[in-house]
């Protein structure tokens, strides 16, 4: 151990040297900071030993597949650590790694920095201005007992100032979730706009094993793929999974008696109910806005229609009744109206119909459905944005187009292309609208894909455990993570 | 499929005897070889003597099928029908082994069963639209097997979208093989 040590040691003055020679050009004199790039060379270098030994037990893993190069310079120096362990998390890299994910924002890599600030009084403007960053991120590290605290700073490199100053204080388990939140914190100043780094994803993997067998797995992770979490393992298919609004419930769909029926699970106890058990479909269950009610899909038998179930009463309402496929049900932010796939015109569009809650819990149909795609030969699965001005989907254009994510403005009716994989599946939107995460299943192994809202930025998470699928973004977490 | 087994194993050991007589005749005899194909020739002919599968009596019996009883055999043995792109509907040619399918169900040997219909599609559109899909091809066999007079109550559907193809390849071959429903019968 003491010989590991010695030699990571070595390594890290080798690094540091580098570093000060590049320093020296721009700052001369600041022999202090000699030291202490040491130290933080080591604590980083230890850091970077720490991740790989990580990554190596991460199921997700993260490819860029399209920059953007309009993305705004920030760089997020090293935080320094002043306990006796070592630092078990490189929480500036997990800032790092959710600006560049969000599409806004180029990281500057670390090699290309000349000094590693901790705080104001080691920041030289001049240094970041020559870099071409226009923020920088700096955060130092206590541990008193078990917890963690974090006091971050975000500088405007232009207007040579601090703009944010914060602390965030944990857990050894909760150091990712604390800088996830400083990510929001950040990506908010800097915006205006709230950070969606605080959430989770849950998702299917699916392990072929032949074709009598495959195993399936329900998992949920962080949004950056990391500490991902297994909610329930089967012989026998798993789908269309669902948050309840605070994220402490998960509704979905398992095949595990044979059948298909549908459960809701808390994830704190792994409690778990069985909502619906119909012959015939159950599908498709997605939690009401406020988290009262699950819209679901049943076929009894007989043909599939979306149903409401009241989860204080369990209460089941019909809500559609034709001959047709409805199903893919999705609620409007404001719970007063539920969105649908039907083939009733023909091919697979989108529809939409009013609901009304009784004071007895029933829910009633409002007139009739009205149909809100017109475009192409297939759209299926929408899921409303937030400000329910519009919707992520599942779009076939004519002749021999692919099964691609689109996004479709409510208002003006147009449909924008997102995506161009082949056999894009399950779209679902991040809390803040910004981001959406799909399932790509044309390649050799199904992976998930993350694109911005604007299509400017996108990138993939494979699994190691063959196919993933079914994905679906979280709420926001807020103060508990 | 007794039946056919049967006969093939028959068909084969009555082979390997002729070929083992042609050796014998051939020259060099060794004992055993000598009063074996006698003995054999005999059985084989007692044994093809139209002893039917059951099943097979029982579809012949109901006089719903005009077939022989190795059509009706072979139709009995097709329990997967096919479908095409985001279709339900069954093939013209489907309805015949559909028809044997009901004519046994409906028979005293297949009176007693209970079946279950599994709805499988290819993996283009949504899994959630494929789950319904898949129900729509799996309710279009239970119904034209309703309309033959089998009660829905033996028959349970269950879809499973494109959760279990049997070909995973992306291309039109597979998606084909995908698009079927299946009897399974208990």
């Amino acid at each position: 151990m003491k010989r590991l040590f010695m030699s990571v040691i070595g390594q890290s003055f080798s690094v540091s040297r580098t570093s000060r020679s590049r320093a020296g050009q721009a700052v001369s004199g600041h022999l202090f900071r000699e030291g202490f790039l040491r130290r933080v060379n080591l604590w980083m270098l230890m850091a970077a030993l720490l991740m790989t030994m990580q990554n190596a037990q991460a199921i997700l893993t993260i490819e860029v597949t399209q920059g953007n190069d309009k993305a705004v310079k920030v760089a997020v120096s090293p935080f320094s650590w002043s306990g006796k362990k070592i630092l078990p998390e490189d929480m500036a890299s997990v800032v790092e790694n959710d600006l560049r994910l969000s599409g806004l924002f180029a990281p500057l890599p670390r090699k290309d920095m000349l000094s590693f600030p901790s705080g104001a009084k080691d920041v030289v403007y001049r240094d970041w201005n020559i870099l071409g960053a226009s923020y920088l991120v700096t955060g130092q590290v206590k541990q008193e007992g078990a917890t963690f605290e974090v006091d971050y700073q975000l500088f405007d490199i232009v207007r040579q100032k601090s703009i944010l100053k914060g602390k965030a204080r944990g857990v050894e388990s909760q150091l990712r979730g604390l800088a996830h939140h400083i990510s929001d914190a950040v990506y908010e100043k800097i915006t205006g706009i709230p950070g969606d780094f605080s959430t989770r994803i849950m998702y299917v993997t699916a392990d072929r094993k032949s074709v009598e067998r495959t195993d399936y797995r329900l998992n949920y992770a962080d949004a950056d793929g990391q500490r991902q979490r297994e909610i329930l393992r089967s012989r026998e298919p798993i789908l269309s999974p669902s948050w309840s609004p605070d994220g402490s419930r998960v509704a979905y769909v398992s095949f595990e008696s044979g059948r298909p029926a549908i459960f809701v699970q808390e994830l704190a106890t792994g409690k778990r109910q069985k909502l619906t058990g119909y012959k015939g479909l159950n599908s498709s269950p997605v939690f009401s806005p406020d988290g009262k009610q699950v819209a679901l899909v049943l076929s009894k038998g007989d043909n599939p229609d979306i149903y409401v179930m009241d989860l204080a009463t369990n209460k089941l309402s019909q809500i559609t009744s034709h001959f047709s496929i409805d199903t893919e049900p999705d609620w409007m932010p404001d719970g007063k109206s539920l969105i649908f796939t039907s083939n009733r015109g023909g091919s697979a569009q989108i529809y939409q119909v009013g609901v009304n809650r009784l004071s007895n819990g029933t829910v009633v149909a409002e007139g009739k459905p009205k149909r809100l795609t017109f475009t192409g030969k297939f759209n299926a699965r929408a899921k409303v944005f937030p400000d329910g001005k519009s919707m992520a989907l599942v779009h076939k254009g004519q002749g021999a187009a692919e099964f691609n994510i689109a996004i479709l403005d409510l208002d003006t009716g147009r449909l924008r292309l997102l995506t161009s994989a082949r056999l894009e599946d399950s779209p679902s939107v991040s809390p803040g609208g910004r981001r959406l995460i799909y399932a790509v299943q044309g390649g050799r192994n199904g992976e998930l894909g993350i694109v911005t809202a604007d299509g400017r930025v996108k990138y993939r998470l494979p699994s190691a455990e063959g196919d993933v699928r079914e994905p679906v973004w979280g709420p926001s977490l807020g103060a508990q993570r | 499929m007794r039946f056919v087994n049967f006969v093939k194993a028959a068909a084969l050991s009555a082979t390997a005897l002729w070929l083992a007589g042609c050796a014998s005749t051939g020259g060099e005899s060794t004992s055993n070889v000598d009063t074996a194909p006698e003995t054999v020739t005999e059985e084989v002919v007692i044994e093809t003597t139209p002893v039917l599968d059951p099943a097979v009596q029982a579809v012949i019996d109901s006089g719903d099928v005009q077939a022989s009883p190795e059509q009706i055999e072979q139709m009995l043995e097709q329990k997967t029908f096919h479908f095409g792109f985001d279709s339900s509907k069954l093939k013209e040619d489907d309805y015949k082994a559909l028809d044997v399918q009901a004519a046994f169900l409906n028979s005293r040997e297949g009176r007693g069963k209970n079946i279950i219909i599994q709805g499988h599609t290819d993996e283009r559109g949504t899994r959630t639209y494929n789950l319904a899909l898949g129900e729509r091809r799996a309710n279009a066999v239970k119904n034209y097997l309703v309309a033959k007079g089998v009660s829905p109550s033996r028959i349970e559907v269950i879809s499973f979208g494109f959760e279990k193809p049997l070909d995973p390849a992306h291309n039109a071959e597979a998606w084909a093989k995908n698009r079927r429903a299946h009897i399974v019968i208990n």
